[in-house]
């Protein structure tokens, strides 16, 4: 009976934020860095409720930001937080994720309000590479050979994208869709390999 | 501005020509894409095979199976889609370059699993009786996550362990080895294919080969087991050899019996002949032939458990000598009966050899009966003056129906097989406590099972 109280208020504690947290954004001037704090201070306080609760807290905020804001670097952060969502280790997300977090948080307000826009930039950079190689370490099963063979392929998987960034950046009036048309040559040559 | 606008247009136009290029491209490989080998698949259709010959039926999920076969295909195109959606939304790069370098991942994997050669060799092992010791052993040259399956075929039953190992990380070089005991049914092991999966993570789909693997056979030498010594005992046997007639006679060659040789042909100009005798054996049970009856029903015609243990009982006969049984009302030589099992199962109506039986039962010293008819015949047996002994078996599990992680993974539920089990060992073992009937039951173990 206890632990259902419990289980009761830590439900309508989280519902409440979350209704809170829906209303500020509706009610606030979305490029009003206050709001991007208010986003900050929000995710600190899901994250002292329960750690494991933190990266869904960060996928919710992050889709909620990027409706409101349209802004696509929080679409990313919300995918790049899947990997995370399927096996939370403990040690990583209270280690690394969560300052990395809090780091493309604080760059995201710096960026709005003008000091740096490299800064954020960086941030997201190590951010993706960090979780695709935590995606890597969750879908070997933490088998140490096969995780070894996955990382020399993700090595190679980045300098092609890099090679395919600077075509991109060669051609800057049409950068989507060379990188979208990358992206489909690509799957369209490992089918053609698997039939 | 306009300029902008226009770009921004043109970007759209260009970015839903491609996305739909790409979707017909898709199409139009859907045929091909239906017909990839799926080791899933492949697993769950060998178990439907053998079900449906025992008269039973699989129910599953169709489409969560299909689902497992397509996801890296379906994950592939989902990424895709997703990044058209948001290009189109806001045609911004940034947001691509993350798809970039998971679908650049996708294809690495997908061309490293076509890189990767296999070997394999299967070590069968005769241990007598008929079971098999089956080792297989698969060696890649780079590191992979493989899975073998062997003897997908219905005419093998797998008695002990499974004919599938488990997804194993190879290392580059290394070897995967596992092994089961199986019984060879109406066919026989080292005549099937190994099905190998090759997959690893973030790959567009799993690469399933199928080989013939060299088999290295070895052949236990044949000693006497229990049961034909039990059976010999039951039977209180005495074998009698009548004197060898002269069938026919040859040339002689190296190695005949220097007895043999036709005095006669000492003198011949054309060579030396050599006598080839007729070398009777009959079996008789205290003065008397033995007549040995086969009652075939469905656990010895369609399942391949039951199927190889009546080969292996007919072999025991053969070997304390006993050349002829009488199946439905006919005497056939045992050994032919052994290789015909099939043919003489024939149509489905097994009632009928219980009725043939009803007609020969005060003739018949030995009746030999399945788990699933044993109760049929001892009733038939007590209303009968005459107490023929009965020789049975125990019923086998086959693990290749019922072991498979599969069963739980899709839900598979075989309709009626379980409960079918319970009652060929409820059979068995309620006439074996049945202490009011006079009849004598012989039930053959094997100690491998």
């Amino acid at each position: 009976m206890r632990t259902f109280i419990t289980k009761l208020r830590l439900g309508i504690l989280r519902l409440l934020l979350v209704l809170t947290l829906i209303i500020l954004i509706i009610l606030f001037n979305p490029y009003d860095p206050f709001l991007h704090t208010l986003l900050l201070i929000s995710f600190v306080v899901g994250v002292m409720i329960k750690l494991l609760y933190s990266l869904s807290i960060t996928l919710a905020l992050s889709l909620i930001t990027c409706l409101v804001f349209h802004e696509n670097i929080y679409i990313s952060l919300a995918i790049l937080s899947i990997p995370y969502l399927s096996k939370p280790d403990q040690r990583i997300v209270s280690n690394y994720l969560r300052v990395l977090l809090y780091a493309v948080h604080i760059a995201s307000i710096l960026c709005y309000v003008g000091i740096s826009s490299w800064y954020l930039i960086i941030t997201m950079a190590l951010y993706v590479v960090l979780s695709i190689t935590y995606l890597i370490q969750v879908m070997s099963f933490n088998d140490v050979i096969l995780r070894n063979t996955l990382m020399g392929n993700l090595a190679k998987a980045l300098v092609m994208s890099f090679i395919i960034l600077i075509i991109a950046w060669l051609i800057p009036q049409i950068q989507a869709t060379v990188i979208f048309g990358s992206i489909a040559i690509l799957l369209l040559l490992t089918l053609d390999r698997v039939t | 501005m306009l300029l902008l606008n226009e770009s921004v247009a043109v970007i759209k136009v260009t970015l839903t020509v491609i996305y739909l290029l790409t979707l017909g491209a898709l199409l139009l490989t859907k045929s091909r894409l239906f017909n990839l080998p799926c080791l899933n698949k492949e697993i769950v259709e060998s178990i439907e095979r053998k079900v449906k010959r025992s008269g039973m039926s699989l129910k599953y999920s169709k489409f969560r199976l299909r689902l497992s076969c397509y996801s890296g295909i379906l994950l592939g195109y989902s990424l895709l889609t997703i990044t058209y959606i948001l290009l189109i939304t806001n045609p911004d790069p940034l947001i691509a370059i993350i798809f970039l370098v998971i679908s650049s991942l996708i294809l690495l994997n997908t061309k490293y699993l076509h890189k990767i050669k296999i070997s394999c060799i299967r070590e069968i092992e005769y241990l007598g009786s008929d079971i098999i010791r089956v080792k297989v052993k698969a060696k890649s040259n780079l590191t992979v996550r493989i899975k073998v399956c062997d003897s997908l075929t219905e005419g093998v039953a797998i008695v002990k362990g499974l004919n599938c190992s488990e997804y194993t990380t190879v290392k580059g070089g290394g070897t995967l080895e596992y092994e089961y005991l199986a019984l060879n049914g109406w066919s026989k092991v080292e005549e099937s294919n190994v099905v190998i999966s090759l997959t690893m993570p973030l790959a567009l789909h799993e690469r399933v080969i199928t080989l013939k693997p060299k088999n290295i056979i070895k052949k236990l030498s044949e000693r006497e087991v229990g049961e034909i010594k039990e059976l010999r005992s039951y039977l209180n046997i005495i074998e009698t050899l009548i004197e060898p007639s002269v069938s026919y006679v040859k040339p002689y060659t190296q190695g005949d019996d220097i007895k043999l040789i036709v005095s006669k042909s000492l003198l011949k100009p054309g060579g030396l002949s050599v006598k080839v005798l007729d070398r009777h054996r009959e079996v008789r049970s205290g003065g008397k032939l033995v007549k040995v009856y086969v009652v075939l029903d469905k656990y010895f015609c369609k399942y391949a458990a039951g199927y190889a243990q009546l080969k292996n009982i007919l072999k025991l006969l053969l070997k304390i000598g006993i050349s002829k049984v009488i199946v439905g009302d006919k005497l056939i030589d045992t050994s032919n009966v052994m290789n015909n099992i099939s043919k003489l199962c024939g149509n489905e109506n097994y009632e009928s050899s219980l009725k043939a039986l009803y007609n020969v039962i005060n003739d018949v010293d030995v009746i030999i009966v399945s788990p699933e008819s044993i109760k049929n015949v001892v009733k038939l047996i007590r209303k009968n003056r005459l107490r023929p002994l009965i020789v049975s078996v125990k019923a086998i599990r086959d693990n290749s129906i019922v072991m498979h992680d599969l069963i739980s993974t899709f839900k598979v539920r075989i309709n009626g097989f379980q409960e079918w089990l319970a009652f060929l060992k409820n059979n068995v073992d309620g006439v074996l406590s049945d202490r009011a009937s006079s009849t004598q039951v012989v039930i053959l173990e094997n100690i491998y099972y």
